[in-house]
């Protein structure tokens, strides 16, 4: 009975794993400005909110966002947005010359924020992704879905303007993302994965065996003895002579390489503020609606 | 033949004696009675008058088989005080039992000889040894099931074993090198201070009672295993304790058995004066000598009892320790258990680590 409920756990097990493994992929939705995994919006609504957010990231050069997913696919509310943003392949250029701006919303967490990425982060900083946050807010808390995407889609187009936004590469001290889960796809954390399988497999056998072999070793507890330990009498050990003489000292001095291409911490770039070497600007924290 | 070879019957209803571990005296196996040493002999002297008075003396004799140069070599035969059989047994037997009686049967010879100067009277008896076996069945996931259930201990014997109890000092003179490092930053560099030192270390360690078994027909791997005894319970040799029990004379003098508990003496020595060296980064050992200075071996029969058991055509032998009941034995593995086991670990596993993975990954559905 407990051998067959063991096979069947393992059985289960193995199914979801497998299942895991073969699962397709959720297809990237780069190339749509507003995504609503819910079905929130009706289809002619994420039409015209797209098409809106479309024109305003094509004539800014800044891909402006809104998604709304089921739920917070993981992440922890501080790294909600962004995970969202490198997981979908957002922004407006491609890998490090990206730059967008985004509104998350998990539906089943009634959960909001916002995040900026790559030169965009010129325009939305810290305290604007704060306001852009209590835009969101004062239409969610009434429900009106719509009108918090479009809100903020329109106002991010007023923000870009009024700052001078213009599109550039940024040069980033850090690597661009300093999370691995925010900075790989998922079809690249699935290759991860599949590639780091065999060796699980390896170190799996080999617990296995050693299991086996402990198991085995308890059928035998013979053995002939090699130290008399146990037979030292009280007091039995005398040092006669013990003596430690210094011979000489040797001294090794490596160099420290020091990093003289600039500092690690934030740049001051454009509009004078500082974001996160990384390339990323987080707001002071979402909010629950 | 009387001085040769003895037992002992019951003073009051002739059954035959057989040291109990309980109360440490001997005890009739049909009537219950318990007698000491002192008691005993004292009956048997009566005995002896008595049958002195009446001119009755029983005068054994002892048949002479056609053995071989080769085998009269290496066999003894014995008459049983009781009931007058034949007992042939090898050169070493100083304990048996008469086939035919089941009467426990000293052959007293063998103590003129070589007489043990001490004996550990056995503890435990022959159920609890029994049980003891039981027990280390438990806790055994490739056991074959059948060895368990089907199982049928064939033999238990009492054995006095016949060991060389060794005491001895070891001089060891030992060298070493060893380093102390010590590492910091100084601007732009890290510097690292390595102070290398010679150490002398020279010392004694005293050893007393490291037991090796002297008895060529007892595996030195059961004996070794079933360490330590407790020496505080060591009595003068005295055959009352020989009494139900099987025991052998040595017949691996203290000379040819040295050397296994020498090289037993040397290794601890080291890791003793080796122990005297700390607060080092590194140590080395740069030379190594260890000799004895003094060593005395005392004679002694210490109990065992050994429990035999037969399964799939093979014996299968267990030691157990007759003071303290530690056991040792060497079982059979069942392969396709093993095999079963090894698959079922690593399938968990694998999908435990995966599952692990997955999520530390980050997941990508």
């Amino acid at each position: 009975m407990r051998k067959t409920r063991f096979l069947s756990t393992v059985l289960v097990a193995l199914f979801f794993l497998i299942g895991l493994v073969l699962v397709p992929i959720k297809t990237s939705a780069a190339s749509a400005n507003v995504i609503d995994e819910v079905g929130i919006f009706s289809s002619q609504q994420l039409l015209d909110l797209d098409d809106l957010a479309y024109e305003i990231s094509t004539r800014q050069q800044c891909g402006v966002y809104v998604v709304i997913t089921d739920d917070m696919h993981g992440y922890s509310e501080r790294k909600f947005a962004e995970g969202i943003f490198m997981n979908y392949d957002l922004g407006f250029g491609e890998g490090e010359g990206a730059s967008g701006v985004i509104l998350a919303i998990s539906y089943g967490d009634r959960y909001y924020d916002c995040y900026a990425y790559g030169a965009a982060g010129d325009t939305f900083t810290t305290s604007t992704l704060d306001d852009l946050n209590d835009l969101a807010y004062q239409h969610l808390v009434n429900g009106d879905w719509y009108g918090a995407a479009e809100s903020f889609i329109k106002r991010c187009d007023e923000l870009l303007t009024r700052t001078g936004y213009q599109y550039y590469v940024p040069t980033y001290t850090d690597p661009p993302i300093s999370q691995h889960i925010t900075s790989t796809s998922p079809e690249q954390r699935r290759n991860e994965f599949l590639s780091r399988l065999p060796f699980v497999c390896l170190g799996s056998a080999a617990v296995g065996g050693i299991s086996v072999a402990v198991m085995k070793g308890k059928n035998k507890n013979i053995g002939v003895a090699t130290n008399a330990d146990r037979y030292i009498v009280n007091n039995g050990v005398k040092l006669i002579d013990s003596k430690d003489v210094f011979v000489n000292r040797t001294r090794t001095v490596t160099h420290i390489a020091r990093n003289d291409g600039g500092g690690g911490g934030g740049g001051s770039i454009g509009g004078g503020h500082t974001y996160h070497s990384s390339g990323g600007v987080h707001s002071s924290g979402g909010g629950h609606f | 033949m009387a001085d040769q070879v003895s037992n002992y019957k019951c003073p009051n209803c002739g059954g035959p004696l057989r040291f109990d571990p309980a109360s440490q005296k001997l005890k009739c196996e049909y009537c219950d009675s318990l007698f000491t040493q002192k008691e005993v002999d004292e009956f048997y002297r009566q005995d002896e008058l008595a049958a002195a008075a009446e001119g009755t003396d029983q005068k054994w004799e002892t048949e002479t088989g056609e053995w071989t140069a080769e085998e009269a070599a290496h066999m003894r035969a014995y008459s049983c005080p009781s009931c007058g059989a034949t007992l042939i047994a090898d050169e070493n037997t100083a304990v048996t039992i008469c086939p035919y009686c089941s009467n426990p049967t000293v052959v007293a010879g063998q103590f003129v000889t070589k007489k043990p100067q001490f004996v550990l009277p056995f503890q435990l008896d022959k159920d609890k040894a029994v049980e003891i076996l039981n027990d280390f069945y438990k806790g055994k996931p490739l056991l074959p099931k059948a060895f368990k259930s089907k199982n049928h201990i064939e033999e238990v014997k009492g054995v006095y074993v016949p060991f060389w109890l060794y005491n001895g000092v070891m001089e060891c003179r030992m060298n070493f090198h060893a380093e102390m490092v010590r590492q910091f930053s100084r601007g732009d560099e890290i510097v690292t201070e390595t102070d290398h030192f010679k150490l002398v270390r020279n010392g004694t360690v005293t050893f007393s009672g490291v037991p090796a078994d002297a008895s060529s027909k007892m595996p030195d791997e059961y004996m070794d295993a079933i360490e330590p005894f407790d020496y505080t319970k060591l009595k003068d040799f005295d055959t009352m304790y020989m009494a139900g029990y099987m025991a052998d004379s040595y017949d691996v003098d203290a000379e040819q058995d040295r050397s296994r508990s020498e090289s037993r003496m040397k290794a601890s020595a080291v890791k003793a004066i080796s122990s005297s060296v700390s607060g080092y980064t590194s140590v080395a050992p740069v030379s190594t000598q260890v000799t004895r200075i003094d060593g005395a071996a005392a004679y002694a029969f210490l109990p065992v009892w050994l429990l035999s058991t037969r399964w799939n055509g093979n014996t299968y032998l267990f030691a157990v320790n007759g003071q303290s009941g530690k056991i040792a034995g060497d079982m059979p593995s069942d392969t396709a258990l093993a095999i079963g086991f090894f698959i079922k670990i690593t399938l968990a596993m694998f999908v435990i680590t995966a599952i692990i993975l997955y999520f530390i990954g980050g997941g990508f559905i």
